[in-house]
């Protein structure tokens, strides 16, 4: 006798492999929330952990990048390109990864990305530059100034955060600081508590610059 | 004899590029390579757990997911 066909549950359509791993849902918490294939929430530090191995590998590629200019294997030109590439990457990441997936992202946001882009690669020539006139000297901070272009990736996510945020009708942010950072601008946007939407400090325009990892809230 | 190892030759500096505005108004425009790139870029970077969050679908089942949440 053939068994009677039973339809699937709702949880057995999600937990199959043909649905995407995770899902955004634009209405949960203030900007979003992923929801894993569980059907359970993702943290937000897990997410904020994720963006920071990001940034970390973004890093550890343009100072390996970098270290070749130093070695001589390639020219000034070379790593300018190359170091242009991550740049967006990261960016790109960064930007996407707020919005709740590179699916959400809509020809604004993209538009939004690639000016912020241009920017950086505006800094990343006169970087060039000063590295072709002998002003950058190919030591230790020359590494640490590549690598910030990576870090500078940060400042994207908080600005698309708080786009989400004005089109949820959300009117208020705070900045939270991570534990340990003693920038003496971020402590005192931290006190500051919950301010009118857009008027705290871009994440990265504070003392610590790009190394700035406070996050925002919004209500 | 063994051969002595020559020195690798050093690639000569160079010049910086000087991008004009039309160039950088160029390849600010996020293609769909620059996508590919920037997912390949975050399955590399992120712990498998997490690989997939770049992709996430965007739904709207708001009360089973509040419920869970």
């Amino acid at each position: 006798m053939i068994p009677p066909m039973t339809s699937p549950t709702v949880s057995q359509i999600i937990t199959s492999r043909l649905t995407p791993a995770f899902r955004f849902n634009p209405k949960l918490g203030s900007t979003g929330r992923y929801i894993g294939r569980d059907g359970r929430a993702v943290a937000n530090q897990k997410v904020i952990d994720s963006l920071e191995e990001a940034v970390t590998l973004a890093k550890s590629e343009m100072v390996t990048v970098s270290q070749r200019l130093q070695a001589g294997s390639i020219n000034l030109a070379d790593w300018q390109l190359q170091m242009r590439d991550r740049v967006k990457i990261i960016h790109t990441a960064e930007a996407s990864i707020a919005k709740g997936g590179w699916a959400r992202m809509t020809p604004s946001d993209w538009g939004r990305v690639g000016s912020i882009a241009k920017k950086q690669y505006a800094f990343l020539q006169n970087f060039a530059i000063d590295i072709e006139s002998g002003k950058q000297k190919l030591n230790g901070q020359f590494l640490r100034r590549a690598g910030m272009y990576a870090d500078a990736g940060r400042g994207t996510g908080g600005d698309v955060q708080r786009i989400e945020a004005n089109k949820n009708g959300l009117t208020e942010e705070r900045r939270i600081r991570f534990p340990g950072d003693s920038c003496p601008t971020c402590i005192d946007q931290a006190k500051q508590g919950w301010q009118p939407l857009g008027t705290l400090n871009r994440i990265g325009d504070s003392e610590c610059r790009t190394n700035c990892r406070c996050v925002f809230e919004f209500r | 004899m063994a051969k002595r190892k020559s020195k690798p030759r050093r690639v000569p500096l160079g010049k910086a590029i000087r991008w004009t505005q039309e160039e950088i108004d160029e390849f600010s425009i996020v293609t769909a390579t620059d996508i590919d790139k920037m997912r390949a870029f975050w399955r590399r970077a992120v712990s498998s757990q997490f690989r997939d969050l770049i992709d996430a679908q965007e739904v709207d089942d708001t009360a089973d997911d509040i419920a869970n949440s």
